[in-house]
């Protein structure tokens, strides 16, 4: 099964360090959350790790290969990845953006056949899209269109699945439904990293967290053994109360 | 896709060009024509129809056709629907290079050189582009580099028209600016075709990745498109065809704009699906202009791209207001 590796990876934009010997590892059935403050480095981080971002020294490897060497093809077959960005140019209809996800596999929106449209059918199916198949993207609501792209990055069937900042902008219910999405992805097999703000979120869903300072990773682990307090002070900069596995932000340092 | 849409335009490509051959200074009857068409018929009526009027309607079909899709592919390469070879500065360049062969006299040399500098140009303005497409990641930056190339172009011919040694090479460089299939012959076609040929043939053989990009830059990657390689085809083919076409025509703007955003309802807004149906129909709208130019009660000729900016800017302008930026 494949894995997500960085062995020492180090970013840098103009000197600047930006991500600074980040070893990290996704394993497949983990669901790997990426916490830090705005500007820790996380977005450049799981650029890096699946070979978009160049790097200045270090290592990140897919399933055992080289992630910047790797074709675009073979990395969208290994990979799906969500961008923190996630513009639809134009308003096609839910089915063809779902179908974008099997890109790599030379599915042509419009006609979708075989193991494709199998697999776009089962990606819709699971984020409840059957009743907008056919609707345009452009008629969706925000919870909704997050789950187009969950659908489009699920419709590749990747064995890893990568979103930086998947719940964004939307409601309680709809940052449950994602996470929950995401997880039955990782229950079914694969490996996940995924970048979240809510520390909540992440302890629930998470099986390691790992937590992100000024370009480094200062912890690494299960969700209980490093939410503290002193950490919550150290990376976000939060007084937080910690009380089992909730956290209640108490106010700014 | 509807799938009706495409036999639809062929036949209304066929019935426009058709038409074309009937109608014009004198009007053909039907038996006439139809007889001629078929290597019958008085031999005036064929020369009427083999050697004015169908090569000049094919010019106009062909011209369309590249431009339409040009426009088309460059749509969904940059993402903005008022994109078109004119805007990347690509017809502008062309034109500007076949104004300079024409204004220093080289044309006189060869009937080629005309074409070749149109064609050249176009290459120029596609290289500078592809440069810049590899270059930068930006889309904006892409736009911008175009518009410059538009502007300095534009500068350069107006500084041409002004230093114009007389009024005949004047009302020349007008036409050429302008756009116009009129006196086009086979000739002209054998050697604009196979080049617009290859440059639609590269646009629809990478138009899969189109449609990725509505995802944006980071997305389309994502799903497994090699954008450098994407955006360096585009340009290319986008490039070629224009060149061509502004070879065998000159500048016509607008037509590259209209008929995607006509087509793209028919087609789920699809760029890659828009691409074919906006050849076609771009095809047989430079088509019906070009018979209007033909009919219309005007002292000297109209020019085929006036036509066409005076149906197509409206439309531009029109576009331009409903257009409302959607991000998901």
């Amino acid at each position: 099964m494949a894995s997500l590796v960085s062995n020492g990876l180090s970013v840098a934009f103009k000197n600047v360090s930006v991500v600074s010997d980040v070893s990290l590892a996704v394993a497949p059935g983990e669901l790997v959350v990426l916490l830090g403050a705005n500007g820790a480095g996380k977005s450049t981080l799981i650029k890096a790790m699946i070979g978009i971002q160049p790097t200045t020294s270090g290592l990140a490897s897919i399933d055992g290969e080289n992630a910047r060497t790797l074709s675009s093809v073979e990395k969208a077959k290994r990979v799906a990845y969500l961008p923190q960005v996630r513009p639809l140019a134009w308003p096609n209809t839910v089915h063809d953006v779902v179908s974008l996800g099997r890109y790599c596999y030379g599915a042509v929106p419009g006609r979708v056949k075989g193991d494709d449209a199998k697999a776009v059918d089962a990606a819709l199916q699971g984020c409840d899209l059957e009743k907008f198949a056919h609707r345009s993207v452009d008629t969706l609501s925000g919870g909704e269109l997050a789950r187009v792209h969950c659908a489009r990055a699920f419709a590749s069937q990747a064995p890893l699945f990568v979103a930086d900042e998947p719940t964004a902008a939307l409601d309680p219910r709809h940052q449950l439904m994602i996470m929950e999405l995401i997880h039955s992805y990782v229950v079914k097999g694969a490996g996940a990293l995924v970048v979240l703000h809510d520390v909540n979120l992440a302890i629930r869903f998470a099986t390691r967290l790992a937590w992100m300072c000024d370009g480094r990773i200062v912890a690494d682990g299960a969700p209980t053994e490093t939410v503290t307090e002193d950490r919550m002070a150290r990376v976000y900069g939060v007084n937080a109360r910690v009380k089992g596995s909730h956290v209640e932000m108490l106010g700014v340092c | 896709m509807n799938r009706a849409l495409i036999p639809l335009l062929l036949v209304a490509s066929v019935g426009a060009l058709l038409l074309a051959c009937f109608v014009g200074s004198t009007v053909m009857p039907l038996d006439r024509a139809v007889a001629s068409i078929l290597g019958g018929g008085d031999a005036g009526d064929r020369l009427v129809i083999w050697s004015i009027r169908f090569p000049r309607a094919l010019c106009a079909f062909l011209v369309g056709c590249a431009l339409g899709m040009s426009g088309a592919a460059l749509q969904g390469l940059l993402r903005n629907p008022l994109a078109e070879p004119g805007v990347l500065g690509v017809s502008a360049t062309a034109s500007l290079a076949a104004t300079f062969s024409l204004y220093y006299g080289l044309t006189a040399m060869s009937p080629w050189i005309l074409p070749l500098a149109a064609i050249l140009g176009a290459i120029m303005a596609t290289v500078l582009l592809t440069y810049a497409a590899l270059k930068t990641q930006s889309v904006v930056t892409l736009i911008l580099v175009g518009v410059g190339l538009s502007s300095l172009a534009g500068a350069l011919m107006s500084l041409l028209l002004n230093l114009a040694p007389n009024p005949f090479s004047l009302t020349d460089l007008i036409n050429w600016t302008l756009g116009s299939v009129a006196n086009r012959s086979f000739e002209d076609i054998q050697f604009a075709g196979p080049l617009m040929a290859i440059g639609m043939f590269t646009l629809y053989r990478y138009r899969l990745g189109l449609m990725a990009l509505t995802l944006g830059e980071e997305g389309a990657s994502a799903v497994g498109v090699n954008l450098p390689k994407q955006r360096m085809l585009i340009v290319a083919g986008a490039g070629i065809a224009t060149g061509a076409s502004v070879a065998l025509a000159g500048a016509i703007g607008f037509v590259g704009i209209v008929a995607p955003h006509l087509i793209r309802p028919f087609v789920q807004h699809d760029p890659a699906r828009s691409l074919v149906p906006s050849a076609l129909l771009a095809g047989v709208l430079l088509v019906l202009a070009d018979i209007g130019v033909r009919l219309a009660p005007t002292n000297s000729e109209l020019a085929l791209g006036v036509v066409a900016a005076l149906l197509g800017a409206p439309m531009f302008i029109y576009i331009a207001l409903q257009r409302r930026g959607f991000h998901g």
